[in-house]
């Protein structure tokens, strides 16, 4: 009874469950001006198997934008693409995805999980990044490291996406507040921000009005143009305000998730913010 | 220089352990031994005495001693003023000689007076063996600096110049519990290696340590007379040994109010009195930290909270101010929160435990009135309370935030685990904010602008001023320490010009034919 209730409360932040109904979404969103980035749901695989079976699954992804000229990325999660299992198939998995989205002239984002992978998926990143271009970083601004981790990264061209980060982290490595969760998000927008002209492009993935406003200003005291950074919000949040943003010149991105493995996801979209939560009950009880 | 700090003892080295937690159980078996005035080589009892509570356990009785009174007071005096005759005379190297042996000797008992410092004073284990080490330090860094040559003079024509120090006299030492080892032995090492001789009067919550360290000294061939023992309160004895004529001068580490009071009663004369007495005195701070927006949040964090609760905050160079650049306030409020609740309070016998107790129950009620206040003013972001369902006096370490400019508790000194937190516009704020007060001991400034570490070493106001480190844990040799203002004389204990406040410097000029 509750779980075909809870997919269809899902469905709000996810596409669908085919690779189509994905791309299907990115058109419409590239329709009113904004970008995409698509994310075949799935996380903490534990067979070689059904790892590479997900990087075919990106390829096949990855051929569909193509043929149907959608402007839409990929992002990938390295405990999907079998990082539990073994660190060398699962750079294999990437390396596949990340040649045939070069192929196409495409670009793989690489998602950030919780701080028990992040030493090893910036590795992986690093490692990949030595031969494609064509990838971006996901960092999270409640870990303490980040900062440390983005004045290493940057001393190449780096694309990074920067997020709050929804998984629950021990207080030690982690920011425990939001109130410190976003100061630190402001101190990592001026960093990044400051170093646009190094070759550092930023993506800022935030539903945060004040904070959006913040990075705006910083990004004009730093005389940085509005082609060398990006906002991005997920699929189903606020997408009012994106398209605002989109309207006012800024570039854009929304982040779709879609397959059926939407569960993990979707309890970390409630946990994050409260307003999704209240989402879910009105929907309950409106039953 | 041959010198090199003594190192400190790795705990994580299971012999150490085992040898300090040995100690610790030989020590407690020692409880409650009775420790005498020792004048002239003669033990003295009185019939009151001072009773040495463990602040982790404040119904142990560490151990007693003698409550002095004037006679004795009167008679330790004449005792150093009798052998200053013969001691002024022994060449330096012999001195010097036997600040090693103290120094090789505190080094043998290491770990029985570690464990005696974690009982009487209650300093965690590492602070404690840092304490022995300090005093260790004090004892072969003076000995080496007392046998270097004068300065050369300029010469002249047909003349010989010679220019040479001669001992003051009679020096009253009177050091803190906060470092009842390290200051007593540096302060008293000073004045012997120089030729002078001490009256040694402990402080009263610390006197086993100081017993402890004399009976050291004995054994080591300081001679009769030369250093002289006397345990009592100060109010009962301490104006009269300053005020004496016999004494020529004192060399105190405390309060500013003490402090100031030795001051005046110094300065005014005795009858038959013939010198102006000197004054050594190195008192309290009220330091700051200021962290700007390029700084490496988590490690400033982590010096902070490190300088903020380290020894409970009752040191004089503990940080108890960090001005924070308000671009990274959240974030650092938040590390440095991380930080304060991964602090274990408890005894400090027990390894484990970061914070040990203050040092008594009237210091405790002291800073709660201070936390009181900061409550009251601004807000209580972690901490504030006495823990009361242990037998010691222990407080948690305690944030406060959102005080106006204008609360006392951004000028007064605290000396407890109390710190303030405020954002700040800039880092030329934040020193300005950070010199706002009467003291000037330490600061410490985090950024990684050169330019800024620049300005900030022109314009920050302190006798210890340290880039992007840590404003405690000053070592001998290295950090000479001393504050500027209220907070002393600024005599930079552990620095290659100590020990010239302790002597006369007199020139000797003779025609040649």
């Amino acid at each position: 009874m509750i779980r075909p209730l809870l997919r269809f409360l899902a469905r709000r932040f996810v596409a669908g469950e085919t690779a189509a109904s994905a791309v299907d979404a990115a058109k419409r969103m590239n329709a009113a001006g904004i970008k995409a980035v698509i994310d075949f749901l799935g996380e903490d695989v534990r067979s070689e198997q059904m790892a590479a079976a997900a990087a075919n699954e990106y390829i096949t992804l990855l051929d569909l934008i193509h043929s149907f000229r959608v402007d839409a990325h990929v992002s990938v999660k390295l405990s999907q693409m079998g990082l539990l299992v073994s660190r060398e198939s699962c750079f294999e998995n990437v390396a596949r995805i990340v040649a045939a989205a070069s192929k196409h002239r495409n670009f793989v984002w690489f998602d950030m999980e919780g701080s028990d992978l992040t030493q090893k998926t910036i590795e992986t990143f690093e490692k990949v990044r030595t031969v494609y271009p064509n990838v971006g970083l996901c960092l999270q601004s409640s870990l303490v490291r980040t900062g440390g981790d983005l004045d290493r990264l940057m001393r190449f061209p780096l694309n990074v996406r920067l997020c709050k980060g929804a998984y629950k982290e021990p207080p030690q490595i982690a920011y425990a507040t939001k109130r410190a969760v976003d100061g630190n998000y402001r101190i990592l927008v001026q960093k990044l921000l400051e170093h646009v002209k190094d070759g550092v492009y930023p993506a800022f993935a935030t539903h945060d009005g004040f904070m959006i406003d913040y990075i705006t200003a910083i990004a004009r005291e730093q005389k940085v143009e509005l082609s060398q950074f990006e906002f991005e919000m997920l699929y189903g949040i606020r997408s009012h305000l994106l398209q605002t943003l989109a309207r006012r010149g800024f570039q854009t991105r929304v982040y779709i998730p879609y397959g059926r493995s939407w569960f993990p996801y979707f309890v970390r979209r409630l946990r994050e913010r409260k307003e999704n939560l209240f989402f879910v009950l009105k929907n309950i009880f409106r039953r | 220089m041959k010198f090199k700090n003594e190192a400190f003892t790795d705990f994580a080295v299971p012999e150490n352990a085992a040898r300090l937690a040995r100690a610790l159980q030989d020590a407690r078996r020692d409880f409650g031994q009775g420790y005498p005035a020792v004048i002239n080589g003669r033990r003295h009892h009185t019939r009151k005495s001072i009773r040495s509570l463990n602040p982790s356990l404040s119904k142990e009785v560490v151990g007693t001693a003698t409550d002095s009174n004037l006679s004795l007071a009167d008679q330790a005096l004449e005792s150093a003023t009798r052998a200053f005759q013969r001691w002024r005379g022994v060449p330096v190297e012999e001195r010097a000689a036997l600040l090693r042996r103290m120094a090789a000797r505190l080094r043998t008992q290491k770990a029985e007076l570690t464990a005696w410092i974690i009982y009487e004073v209650g300093k965690n284990w590492a602070e404690a063996d840092a304490d022995v080490a300090e005093a260790i330090d004090f004892l072969e860094y003076y000995a080496e600096l007392a046998v270097r040559p004068p300065p050369a003079l300029t010469p002249v024509a047909h003349e010989h110049n010679r220019y040479r120090y001669l001992p003051l006299g009679p020096v009253v030492v009177i050091p803190p519990w906060n470092f009842p080892l390290a200051i007593l032995a540096g302060m008293s090492a000073a004045a012997l290696v120089t030729g002078n001789t001490v009256v040694l009067k402990p402080s009263s919550q610390s006197p086993v340590i100081g017993a402890r360290f004399f009976e050291a000294a004995r054994a080591c061939g300081v001679p009769e007379g030369v250093m002289n023992f006397l345990p009592g309160s100060g109010s009962a004895i301490g104006d009269y040994l300053v005020k004496d004529r016999r004494t020529r001068m004192v060399a105190f580490t405390g309060s500013l109010s003490v402090g100031l009071r030795i001051n005046a009663l110094a300065a005014q004369p005795q009858k038959g009195q013939r010198w102006i007495k000197r004054v050594i005195a190195e008192l309290g701070g009220k330091n700051a930290i200021v962290v700007d927006e390029s700084a490496d949040i988590e490690r400033a964090a982590a010096e902070v909270a490190a300088s903020a609760f380290g020894y409970q905050g009752q040191k004089c160079s503990a940080c108890s101010r960090v001005f924070v650049h308000k671009r990274i306030y959240e974030a650092f409020e938040d590390r440095i929160l991380a930080q304060i609740r991964a602090l274990r309070i408890g005894p400090s016998a027990v390894r484990e435990n970061t914070m040990g107790p203050v040092i008594s129950k009237a210091a405790q009620l002291g800073i709660q009135r201070h936390i009181a206040l900061g409550e009251k003013h601004g807000r209580l972001l972690h901490g504030g309370r006495a823990i009361l369902d242990r037998d010691g006096f222990y407080l948690e370490p305690t944030l406060i935030g959102r005080l106006p400019n204008s609360s006392p508790l951004w000028v007064e000194e605290i000396f407890g685990p109390v710190l303030a937190i405020a954002p700040v516009g800039s880092l030329e704020e934040g020193i300005r904010r950070a010199n706002e007060t009467a003291y000037g001991l330490t600061g410490a400034v985090y950024t990684r602008d050169p330019k800024r570490l620049q300005l900030a070493a022109e314009t920050f106001f302190c006798g210890n001023l340290y880039l992007n480190r840590k404003c405690t844990g000053a070592l001998v040799g290295g950090h000479p320490f001393g504050g500027f203002n209220l907070s002393g004389t600024d005599s930079k204990a552990g620095g290659p010009e100590y020990l010239l406040q302790f002597s006369q410097p007199q020139a000797i000029s003779a025609r040649r034919e």
